[in-house]
C-alpha cells in the first residue's frame, strides 16, 4: 500500500531535519576549531612576548658589536633558531672558513685596562674564546684548527 | 706630533719596526686578508696578543685551555689608529702586542710554528 501524502510529508521533515542538525553540528565544530587556532596563536604570542621580555631583562647577556655580524642583537649561546647572530656567524664561518665573533663581555681593571673576552663561531661547528686588551674585539679570527 | 705609545691606544700596539714578522708569517697574514676581503671590507689585517685562549671542538666538549699568544684576526679600520699600520710586500697590516709582551721576547719576531698544534703563530 502506496505511503499517504500526510506520511511522506513527515518523511520529508524528519529528512530536513537531520539535515539542518548536520549543518548546525559541522558549523559548531569549524568554530571551535577557529576559536583552538586563535587561542593557539594568543599562546605563541605570549611565549614570544616573555621570551622578548627576559632578553631585555639581562642587561649581561651578550650582544654581537657595532660593525659586526649581528651588531647589537642579542646572542643566545648557539641554542636559538636560524635567524639568531650565532646561527648567522656559524653560516658566515662556514662560508670564508674564519671564525666570526658571536659575543663579547667588556671589563677593565683597577688600573683603569681595558679588556674583553670573545667568543668566536668557527668551520666544522668548532668555538673559541680568547681574551684580548681593548674594548674592541676583533670581528673575524684565523681558524686555529686549520 | 708623535703617539704617545704609553696610553690607549697607542699602548696596545707595538710601533711599526719594533716587532718583525717571518716572510711565513707574513704569508699567512695575506691568505688571511683573502678571506676577510671575501667578507667584510674596511677591515685591517692585525697580529693580536690573546692574554688567554681556550677552543671547544664540540659544543658540549670541555674547554681546552691553550694560553696566550699571538693570533692573526681582523679589526674595523675606524678601531686601529692609522700610525700602527704597516705595509710589507704589499701587506697592510698592525701588530697588537704590548710593550710589556714584545720586550722580554728574543727576537722580537713573530714567525709560523708548523709543529703548534694551534694557531702556528709565535712570537720569538
Amino acid at each position: 500500500m502506496p505511503a499517504s501524502v500526510y506520511e511522506q510529508l513527515h518523511r520529508d521533515c524528519l529528512a530536513a531535519r537531520d539535515a539542518r542538525l548536520k549543518a548546525e553540528q559541522d558549523q559548531y565544530e569549524l568554530a571551535s576549531l577557529r576559536h583552538g587556532k586563535a587561542s593557539f596563536r594568543l599562546d605563541l604570542a605570549l611565549i614570544r612576548l616573555r621570551r622578548a621580555l627576559r632578553r631585555k631583562d639581562r642587561a649581561d647577556q651578550p650582544r654581537g658589536p657595532a660593525g659586526q655580524v649581528g651588531g647589537g642583537q642579542f646572542t643566545d649561546g648557539g641554542s636559538g633558531r636560524g635567524s639568531n647572530p650565532v646561527s648567522r656567524a656559524r653560516r658566515l664561518a662556514e662560508v670564508i672558513r674564519v671564525c666570526v665573533l658571536s659575543g663579547v663581555s667588556r671589563t677593565m681593571n683597577g688600573h683603569g685596562v681595558k679588556t674583553h673576552t670573545a667568543e668566536y663561531e668557527c668551520p666544522g661547528g668548532q668555538t673559541f674564546k680568547r681574551q684580548g686588551f681593548g674594548h674592541n674585539p676583533p670581528g673575524l679570527v684565523r681558524d686555529p684548527f686549520e | 706630533m708623535s703617539p704617545d705609545h704609553t696610553k690607549p691606544p697607542y699602548s696596545y700596539y707595538a710601533p711599526p719596526g719594533a716587532v718583525r714578522v717571518s716572510a711565513s708569517a707574513l704569508e699567512m697574514a695575506r691568505t688571511f686578508g683573502e678571506q676577510v676581503a671575501r667578507a667584510s671590507s674596511g677591515q685591517v689585517i692585525v697580529f693580536d696578543w690573546a692574554i688567554s685562549r681556550g677552543v671547544r671542538r664540540r659544543v658540549d666538549g670541555p674547554m681546552e685551555e691553550l694560553g696566550p699568544g699571538v693570533d692573526l684576526v681582523s679589526l674595523d679600520a675606524s678601531a686601529v689608529p692609522s700610525d700602527v699600520i704597516q705595509r710589507v710586500d704589499g701587506v697592510a697590516f698592525a701588530i697588537k702586542i704590548p710593550k710589556a709582551v714584545y720586550d722580554p721576547s728574543a727576537e722580537r719576531l713573530i714567525d709560523v710554528d708548523h709543529t703548534a698544534l694551534r694557531f702556528k703563530l709565535v712570537l720569538r
